[in-house]
Order: structure tokens, then sequence, then C-alpha cells
């Protein structure tokens, strides 16, 4: 992660996450109905023509495979969500630079350190200590859910508690991922590829402790920014989170690389700390 | 949405390939044609609807749905036997 070398905000940066390369629920919606009306409207004509005037089995199968489809399409149409997706882009950007706004002022720079929910009051939360002095804290003890939390023993050992992307997204888990490789990878495959559509790939490596995520397709912009410097990208952060809760362990992004189209996460998990 | 892209496109061609393949071979029983949907379907829906749990339920309900009209050609097909008699 590069270090932000100014504190100024950057206008030109101010809404970048708006360039996502999303599709338009709306028109996806509008298209899903169409074709869903369409394809029923079409399919029951075809069938009943074919089956009464013509006597044709062939063109009666395919009206009853267009109608099957179109109440299917109709059905995707409903399950298209109900908030604009434009407004969530906007409430994400919000949000996230309301806690950019707070590390700025406070001058944070440690990495967030990713705790389960087990550890941060019933919810996935990331820590950022105010000062690290280059050693990593060990958290023993669940932290209560708030902003502004005190970790250890240490006058010093002092934190921020802020939610992030990944502890949105740990919402959409019907029950905990396993705490493998293999089931880290198949988690985020679930929720980068298939749920929230956010990349085309993702392979999980685990090498004694130290996690590597590959994420493969990736449609998510990256941002050099203090807070990214801190959380890491959005992708990161939910590898970050979700390796965390399926292990039940705190997670540190201890570097991200973007080459060839490809993210590299490494992820440490600090596993002495359980 | 292109998981559920995908769904509907590789669903079209399943079906219209089905279609094809079957009227090609000279099929002329729609039960047949029917069950064969029906199969296709529940398997490319078991395979895409882990997605979302609206999409599930959605689902899961024009899956019950197609069932229903499978226990009709059933029925249909018993009542044919026992009456000797068409319902259709």
């Amino acid at each position: 992660m590069k270090a932000q070398d100014d504190s100024e905000p950057d206008a030109s940066k101010a809404f970048s996450y708006s360039n996502i390369r999303h599709h338009n629920d709306d028109r996806d919606r509008q298209w899903y109905r169409t074709l869903g009306i369409g394809l029923v409207v079409a399919g029951a004509g075809l069938a009943l023509v074919s089956f009464f005037i013509i006597d044709a089995v062939a063109l009666v199968a395919l009206g009853l495979s267009m109608t099957i489809l179109g109440t299917i399409s109709l059905v995707l149409n409903r399950t298209c969500p109900d908030t604009p997706q434009g407004i969530a882009l906007l409430l994400m950007e919000t949000g996230l630079d309301n806690t950019a706004s707070l590390i700025e002022e406070l001058g944070l720079t440690s990495r967030a350190i990713y705790l389960p929910s087990s550890r941060a009051g019933g919810k996935p939360q990331a820590l950022i200590p105010l000062d690290l002095n280059g050693t990593t804290p060990s958290i023993n003890n669940p932290l209560p859910r708030r902003l502004i939390v005190k970790y250890g023993n240490a006058p010093e050992d002092i934190g921020l508690m802020v939610a992030t992307p990944g502890s949105a997204a740990i919402s959409m888990f019907q029950s905990k991922p396993p705490a493998t490789a293999a089931g880290v990878e198949s988690a985020l495959s679930f929720l980068l590829v298939a749920a929230i559509d956010a990349a085309r790939g993702v392979k999980v490596f685990d090498n004694n402790g130290k996690f590597t995520i590959v994420i493969s397709g990736s449609r998510v912009p990256q941002r050099n920014t203090r807070l990214q410097d801190c959380l890491g990208s959005p992708l990161a952060s939910i590898a970050a989170t979700t390796t965390s809760e399926a292990l039940d362990s705190p997670v540190i992004i201890k570097e991200e690389r973007l080459s060839k189209g490809r993210l590299q996460i490494d992820l440490e998990v600090l596993s002495e700390n359980v | 949405m292109r998981t559920y892209n995908r769904y509907i496109l590789a669903l079209a061609t399943v079906l219209l390939l089905t279609t094809i393949g079957l009227a090609a071979t000279g099929e002329i029983r729609l039960d047949f044609y029917y069950t064969i949907y029906l199969i296709e379907c529940l398997i490319l829906t078991s395979l895409f609807s882990h997605v979302d749990t609206r999409a599930q339920r959605g689902l899961n309900i024009v899956s019950y749905l197609l069932l229903a009209g499978f226990g009709f050609i059933v029925l249909e097909t018993v009542a044919e036997i026992l009456l000797g008699t068409s319902m259709l």
C-alpha cells in the first residue's frame, strides 16, 4: 500500500467509486420485465396455437420452454435490489469519506487490525491503533462496540474501531465460513464473484498462517488515499474481514499488489492472540 | 447481475438445444419434452440460485410450479390408463 503524501482532500478522487463499471439495476429490472412478459405472452400464444390449431408438438414444446424462461425472468426481475445502485454508491462514498476525515484528522497511519465478530461486539470491525510503535498489539479480550476503544493495559493502547466494506458484506453469509483456505476461497468466491459481482475469480493460498489471496478481474478501482493505507482497498477489506471471521482471529493486511489485472493481498493472521 | 444473465442465457441455450434435439429425433410426446425441461431447470437453478436468498425463494416457487405441472402429467397418464380417456 502506498503512502499518501498530502493530507489535503483530493477533489478529483472524491467520487471515484462511482466509476465502478456496474450494470444499472433499473435497466436490468426493466430488461428482465420486458424479456419475461415478452417470452410468457409469445410462448403461451405459440403453445396454444400449436396445440389446438397447428397440432405440432415441437412447437408446443418450444412455446412451453419460452413460457418457463419468461416466468424465471419475471422472478429475477423481482430480485433486483430496491435501493438504486447510484444511491448505494453515494451512501458508501459518504461513509468512507467520513471515516477518511476521521483518520486524517487524528493523523492515524497504522494499518488496521481486522477483528472477527466474536471480538468486536458482535459485528466484524477494523481496529486502527493510535500508535503501534512497530509492534503488533495483542487483543486477548473481546472489545466493546465503540468508536474509541482501549485494547490493552498500557495508556497508549487506544484505537479507533470502525466498520469497513467487509463488515457490511459479511452479513451476506448465511453461516460462518469454514476455517480453511478452501473455505475462505469458497466464501470469497460466493461474495465477490456471485453476490456482489466485483471480481471474476478468487484464489486463496495458506502459507503457515500467512494467507495470500489473489483476486482476478477486479472491477473495483484502487485509490491511493490515507484511508486505503489504513484499511486497504474495499476488496482487500472484504477479503480480510472474511478471513478474520472464518478463522475467528484478528487479521492484518500486510501488502496489496496490483499487477496484470490481478490483485494480490497478503494477510497475516494474528493467531498468537487467540 | 451478470450471474443472473449467465443463468438466463444458459437456460435459454439448454432449452432451445433440447427442443431442437428432440424435434430432430421425431419425439412427439409433449410430457417427455416437459420432463426434460423440468430436469434441466432444476439442475441449472440449483447451480445458480445460491447467490441471493430472494432469488432462491422466487426460483423455488417456479420449481414448485413446474413440479405441479409434472404432477398433472402423472395424473393425466394414470387417468388415461385407468379410465381409458385423456384429460387433454
